[in-house]
Formats: structure tokens, C-alpha cells, sequence
């Protein structure tokens, strides 16, 4: 057997035991020969030991506190002194026991200075780490769980919610149009016959579709044709030339939509049943329309949107590209997550894309029920 | 349990828990997530616990939700490896603290979190166990070798000093 400062211990409690044999206790001696400080600790060990066994005799000490079988020794890297102190600073004895051993261990260099490292092992709480903000925990009524960032969620949730529905509402127009507010000007447009005539002759376009210049009325000589093919800039409010009445038009198109001054605008009533009329020509007080200065977070109802959703809820820089845009999935996952935070639901929704990166699997899961779609694409 | 009895848990244990979870952690965000976390989930459980079993409720609940949160974040290796700690000679420590969380923080996360409970909060071996999900006999032998890694990690940096 190799004696080495790392496996003496073990071998220097069977030696202080007397189990090892002659050859062992030689090598042993041999090795406290060559490390005196080693010899001068197992000299106090022994101390100890012989102590402590006479304790046992006594009736004091349980028996298995001092004899630690051998296997938990090694494999801890501990001994029996190491058994002792940490009973004792686990208040494992009882009141008047642990006094005695206490004394016992104190009465000896390297027993007393190993439980007082023990003793510095003990971990005290830092009483002035606390949570910083309480307010944050506290509950006033089961309507508590609809405070603060909670309540967050939950607006984001309906928010996001409203917004599905006018994405929907949104995409589910075929094609622009031009709605009259008011029946005043649908009668006054009803008046206006003969520009609703040339209008359905030359087969104008509305709003939104892609038309170029040379389309627009030849006949209008002081009209100037929509600029549709412009992307980002579309007339939406305009006053009439009529002295007494100034109605809105409201232009709803797929484009996004600028404000822009327009000094006249005619339309041509389409011989629908929704009021529903035909863009003919648009008059602009500035005659290049994209001069008109627009601010530049008005170009768009969505890109204001994804601006700030981007910016406030998920955190990203509006000046990347990343922040000019939001799809409804985004808006669909983040008020799913809302609904998740409110009423503690766990609902996931899933899609799965080809190669191409189009949604092919779209499957939603919640507690009560599921569902999955193939997509159309 | 009451609304009341609620806001008294707040009052009482929420430093404990954090404190508890900050020495694991070492990030006071996360710390204050999980403590948040907690405390929500002992708010949606709050007729079904009763005021005198709280204080675990919410230990045991904090322990796993970091625990989930340190396995996610990859920072355990082994929650069961035997602690093999050497000091490290080119920091300076300032005081005894500072050397016990040294010693402390290269522990592993089950046996940091038996001596912490033992100490901080005064725990048994058999609450220990409750809120660990382990054996009395594993909190025992764990406490042990967690007691024996710091000695030794205090005795190492004494002789240095």
C-alpha cells in the first residue's frame, strides 16, 4: 500500500485502531518519519480517540458516532472527527451530551480548531437583502390577480384580439371602395349623372387597384388622375366644391392611407345597393402629391401599429427593419399568451412551415379542446 | 387560507425565499421572477393550502420553479455530484463571508440548497426532505458533505491567507 497525503487519513485510523498489520504499521511510521506535521495531527488524533472511547465507554456517545463505518469515510473524504463536529453543529446530540463531547473536542488543538471551522460553515442570513418591491406580491381581493402587469396582459390580450378581428374584417374585402357617409351626397352624387356615365363607359377604377395615369378620364379637364399605382399615397378625406355642404368621403382601400389636400373629387356612383361608388377623379392642392408632407409614422394604420407593438411589447428596435412590420400570427400568439397570464389557461398555438416558409399545419391546443387545420397553401 | 393570511406570508417570507433564491442564482431579476412566481402560484392555490403549511408551500415551490429555471439555462451539471472544491489563489477575499460564499457557490445545487435550508431558515431534516423531494437519509448525507466541502474549502484558504 502507497501512503500519500491523500489517503493517509483512512490508513491512520486503522493505524491508531491497531488493525493494520506489522508491514502496514511500518510503512506508516515510515511515512509520519518523513512528514512530521502529519506525525504531530495523528499524535493529537490519538489523544482524541482514546478519549472519546473512554466517553464511549461511559454511555455517552451513541456507538455508530464513532464508529462511521469505513466506506462513508472514504467516499466523503471525511473521518470520524469530521462525524463528530458536524453532529454537533447540527445539534444531533442531546443538550448535556453535546456539552460533554464539545468539551471534549475543545480540549484538543486540532479537534478544537476543526469544530471551530465547522462552526464558520454555518451560514447566516443577510437581513438586509430583502425583496425590493412587496407591492408587487400583495393581494388586495381574488381581483388582485387583475392588477398591474397582469392587467397588461390582459388589455394586450384584448387588444390583440380586436385587432384579429379587424384583420380579418380587413382581408375579407375583395376590393376597395369608396363609401358615401352621408344620403345627402349619395343624392348629390345620384345628381352628378353624367360623370357616373363616364365613368362606367371608360370602366374607371376605384381606389386601391392598379391603374396608371394614361387610364384616368381624358375628359376631366381640371381633374388629375389618381396616382394609385403610388404605393403609400392615397386621398382619403376631401370637401366638395359646393358652397352650403362639405360631406366626408371615406375612402377604404387595401393601400395604406395618407392625408393629403385635395381641392375637389368626383366620384360615380356605382348601381349597388351598398352606396357604394366609383373613384373618378382627384383634384390636389399640391399638384405633386408626393411632395404633400405626411408624417412619417401616419403613412400607415399598421405600420403605426407594428411600430409600437414591436417597440413596447416585444421589445425591438424601432429603427430595424424587423420593427416596421407585424404579422397576425404575432398578434395572435402575443394575445393567446395574454389570455395564458389572465386565467391561467395553457393554450399553444402551432403552425408548421414548408420549405418555402408557408404555414402548411395550423393546430390550436387548450385544455378542453383542440384543433387542427391544414392549411390551403 | 385567507386574503389576509396571504399578504401575512408576503410579509414574512418573501425576503426568506429571496434571499434563499438569490444565493443560488446570483441574478436579482431572476431571483424576483421566481419569488413573483411563487407567490402567484400560492395565490391561485390559496383555498387549498392552509396558513400553517405556507411558509413550505412556498419554499418548495421556489426551490423547483429555479431549479426548472437553472436546468433551462443550462447551469447544472450534475445535481448529484460529489462537491470537489478547491479555492482559488489568484482572488482576493476579503473576509470570512466572502470566503463561505466563495465555498458555498462551487457547491452543487442539492447540497447548497440542504445547508441553506438548514441554515437560514432552521428547517429539519424531514422539512428539508419535504421541500426537496428527497430522502431524510439523502438531506442527512448531503448536509454532511456539503459541511465537509466547506470546511475544507475555509481550512485551504486560511492556510493561505
Amino acid at each position: 500500500m502507497k501512503i500519500s497525503k491523500e489517503n493517509y487519513e483512512a490508513i491512520a485510523i486503522d493505524y491508531l485502531d491497531g488493525r493494520l498489520d506489522k508491514h502496514n504499521r511500518e510503512a506508516f511510521e515510515a511515512f509520519l518519519a518523513m512528514h512530521p506535521e502529519i506525525a504531530e495531527e495523528i499524535e493529537l488524533l490519538s489523544g482524541v480517540s482514546l478519549d472519546l472511547k473512554e466517553t464511549t465507554k461511559a454511555e455517552v456517545l451513541p456507538k455508530e458516532l464513532l464508529f462511521k463505518n469505513a466506506t462513508l469515510v472514504e467516499a466523503d473524504g471525511g473521518d470520524v472527527l469530521d462525524d463528530i463536529c458536524i453532529d454537533i453543529i447540527e445539534r444531533a446530540y442531546k443538550k448535556e451530551d453535546a456539552h460533554r463531547i464539545e468539551t471534549e473536542l475543545l480540549a484538543h488543538n486540532r479537534s478544537k480548531k476543526r469544530l471551530e471551522t465547522y462552526r464558520k460553515t454555518l451560514m447566516v442570513p443577510d437581513y438586509s437583502t430583502v425583496f425590493p418591491d412587496k407591492t408587487k406580491l400583495f393581494r388586495q381581493n381574488r381581483l388582485g390577480l387583475f392588477q398591474k402587469s397582469t392587467v397588461r396582459w390582459a388589455l394586450l390580450g384584448v387588444a390583440a384580439s380586436v385587432m384579429i378581428m379587424l384583420g380579418i374584417h380587413q382581408l375579407s374585402q375583395d376590393e376597395a371602395l369608396v363609401s358615401i357617409s352621408s344620403p345627402q351626397m349619395v343624392a348629390e352624387a345620384n345628381s352628378h349623372k353624367e360623370v357616373k356615365e363616364k365613368a362606367s363607359q371608360k370602366g374607371e377604377n376605384i381606389a386601391g387597384e392598379n391603374k396608371t395615369p394614361s387610364d384616368a378620364p381624358k375628359n376631366s379637364n381640371i381633374a388629375k388622375p389618381v396616382p394609385t399605382d403610388e404605393k403609400r399615397v392615397m386621398p382619403t378625406k376631401k370637401t366638395t366644391n359646393s358652397s352650403h355642404q362639405r360631406p366626408v368621403i371615406k375612402i377604404r382601400t387595401e393601400e395604406p392611407i395618407v392625408l393629403a389636400k385635395a381641392s375637389k373629387i368626383e366620384v360615380g356612383l356605382k348601381p349597388a345597393k351598398r352606396q357604394e361608388a366609383t373613384l373618378v377623379s382627384v383634384d390636389f392642392v399640391e399638384q405633386d402629391v408626393s411632395k404633400v408632407p405626411v408624417p412619417e409614422d401616419r403613412y400607415s394604420l399598421s405600420k403605426l401599429l407594428a411600430l409600437n407593438i414591436n417597440k413596447y411589447v416585444f421589445q425591438k428596435d424601432p429603427q430595424s427593419p424587423q420593427a416596421q412590420t407585424i404579422s397576425m400570427w404575432d398578434v395572435a400568439d402575443l394575445g393567446i399568451s395574454g389570455v395564458n397570464k389572465v386565467v391561467g389557461t395553457n393554450m399553444e398555438l402551432e403552425r408548421k412551415y414548408n420549405e418555402q416558409g408557408e404555414i402548411v399545419k395550423l393546430a390550436f391546443y387548450s385544455k378542453p379542446f383542440s384543433y387542427e387545420k391544414k392549411s390551403s397553401n | 387560507m385567507t386574503v389576509n393570511d396571504y399578504n401575512e406570508c408576503v410579509k414574512s417570507h418573501a425576503d426568506g425565499v429571496y434571499r434563499f433564491i438569490l444565493k443560488h442564482v446570483s441574478d436579482d431579476d431572476l431571483a424576483q421572477d421566481i419569488v413573483q412566481e411563487s407567490f402567484e402560484k400560492l395565490w391561485i392555490k390559496l383555498d387549498e393550502v392552509s396558513a400553517s403549511k405556507a411558509k413550505s408551500y412556498l419554499f418548495t415551490t421556489a426551490y423547483h420553479t429555479m431549479i426548472d429555471s437553472i436546468r433551462k439555462n443550462k447551469r447544472v451539471t450534475s445535481m448529484e455530484s460529489i462537491a470537489i472544491i478547491e479555492p482559488s489563489h489568484t482572488r482576493n477575499y476579503t473576509d470570512l463571508g466572502d470566503v463561505l460564499n466563495e465555498g458555498l457557490s462551487r457547491l452543487p445545487e442539492v447540497q447548497r440548497s440542504v445547508v441553506l435550508l438548514r441554515d437560514y431558515e432552521g428547517y429539519s431534516y424531514e422539512e428539508i426532505a419535504q421541500i426537496t423531494n428527497l430522502t431524510t437519509s439523502q438531506v442527512k448525507v448531503y448536509i454532511y458533505r456539503g459541511r465537509l466541502a466547506l470546511r475544507k474549502f475555509i481550512g485551504h484558504m486560511e492556510a493561505v491567507i
